[in-house]
């Protein structure tokens, strides 16, 4: 690999790991376009590249949020036994499948994320829910100064959900936590930040049920993935520095229409 | 002990591995992407077979150990969460919440089967 293509990949992953953390997406959904359109690699190989990513991202995120004690680990080592048993059967199903089929699976993907942002600009942070409920967690609110306590409703609801995404992670090689997150919140009633962090947390695990999948297939580019791990963590950071500075509700609008575009150039492939 | 000094110990012991498992391997990924912009980056291959013989006989020749020490971080990445899970096992049964034992333990479980099943 030669310099240019080096800070190609990494300036790749920079943009998708700081327009991932902005908008509250894994960076996978970006990566795995770019790398595939952009950088011409065959689409198992960009998935193997984007679930390794996704597992740097969470891992960073997780290490911070397990320390500030918004994940709920109770809670995460529940619904990990849907998302990764979801995510070995999508790393499975993606082997068997042609790169022409998974391109065009991911670009369904993208038109239901860029449906899913449309209706998640709906709904704004709602208090946690009352009554009695299972797997209690408790986490201190910087923002409000406040202790807020709260517990998990429709358990088997969040299960799953948390088998889907998983599912889609292991096959796509994204995140998931697009699902999972509203899932958490609205059905199950979470603190935003909780769902968020616990999401976060379970999503390291899950990428490494299929990573492996991907690796032990030969599909792994240690150069490539290198280069754009480097460039998401990165990315990663600088998305929550940038997250108080600039608005991000014109920011989403702009990318839903860049997510139905670039679904279709996929398609069209 | 109580639930919540289990809760801080599982915590406790999850930051941490959380933390070493990203330094360490972005150390390795560093490293390898280091020597390889002072190599011929066009020797190292495109994907990579993964098997320990593999790897050393890789690593034995200067081109290849570039590619040898990304693998090496990529590896560790990998096996972060898995050393996160192992954690929860054992900081769970410490505390003696058994139910998050089983769950863990399924997790660990379902990882392992799938690695034996993946590199058979």
């Amino acid at each position: 690999m030669d310099i240019l293509s080096f800070l190609l990949l990494f300036a790749g992953g920079l943009f998708a790991g700081t327009l991932g953390s902005l908008l509250g997406l894994g960076g996978g959904i970006i990566l795995v376009p770019f790398l595939t359109l952009v950088m011409g690699l065959p689409m198992h190989q960009a998935i193997a590249t984007s679930i390794t990513a996704v597992i740097a991202t969470s891992t960073a995120g997780a290490s911070m949020n397990v320390r500030r004690k918004t994940v709920n680990i109770r809670l995460g080592m529940v619904l990990e036994t849907a998302t990764v048993a979801g995510a070995i059967g999508g790393g499975l199903t993606a082997t068997l499948l042609s790169g022409t089929t998974l391109t065009r699976t991911f670009a369904v993907l993208m038109v239901i994320v860029a449906a899913f942002m449309l209706w998640r600009s709906r709904f704004h942070s709602s208090t946690p829910w009352g009554g009695k409920g299972v797997i209690p967690g408790t986490f201190f609110d910087e923002a409000t100064g406040e202790t807020v306590e709260y517990s998990v409703h429709r358990l088997p609801a969040a299960m799953a959900v948390s088998l889907l995404a998983g599912n889609i992670s292991g096959l796509l090689g994204v995140g998931g936590g697009i699902f999972k997150v509203p899932a958490m919140h609205l059905v199950c009633g979470m603190p935003l930040k909780a769902a968020t962090a616990t999401s976060n947390f379970m999503i390291g695990v899950t990428a490494a049920a299929s990573a492996f999948i991907y690796f032990a297939h030969g599909y792994l580019n240690p150069t490539v993935t290198s280069a754009a791990i480097l460039g998401v963590l990165a990315g990663s950071f600088l998305g929550v520095w940038l997250s108080t500075k600039i608005e991000t509700r014109s920011l989403s609008w702009i990318f839903i229409g860049v997510l139905l575009f670039v679904a279709i150039q996929l398609f069209s492939r | 002990m109580t639930s919540s000094s289990n809760t801080f110990l599982a915590e406790r012991w999850i930051a941490r591995i959380l933390r070493g498992g990203i330094v360490l391997s972005v150390m390795f990924i560093v490293a390898g992407l280091f020597l390889m912009t002072i190599q011929d980056g066009s020797n190292i291959p495109p994907t990579v077979h993964p098997s320990l013989s593999d790897l050393l006989l890789t690593a034995s020749t200067p081109s290849g150990l570039a590619s040898a020490l990304m693998v090496i971080g990529l590896v560790l990445l990998m096996f972060t969460p898995f050393l996160r899970v192992l954690a929860a096992v054992l900081a769970f049964s410490v505390e003696r919440e058994w139910k998050y034992v089983v769950a863990a333990l399924l997790v660990l479980l379902m990882l392992i089967g799938e690695m034996v099943f993946a590199f058979r």
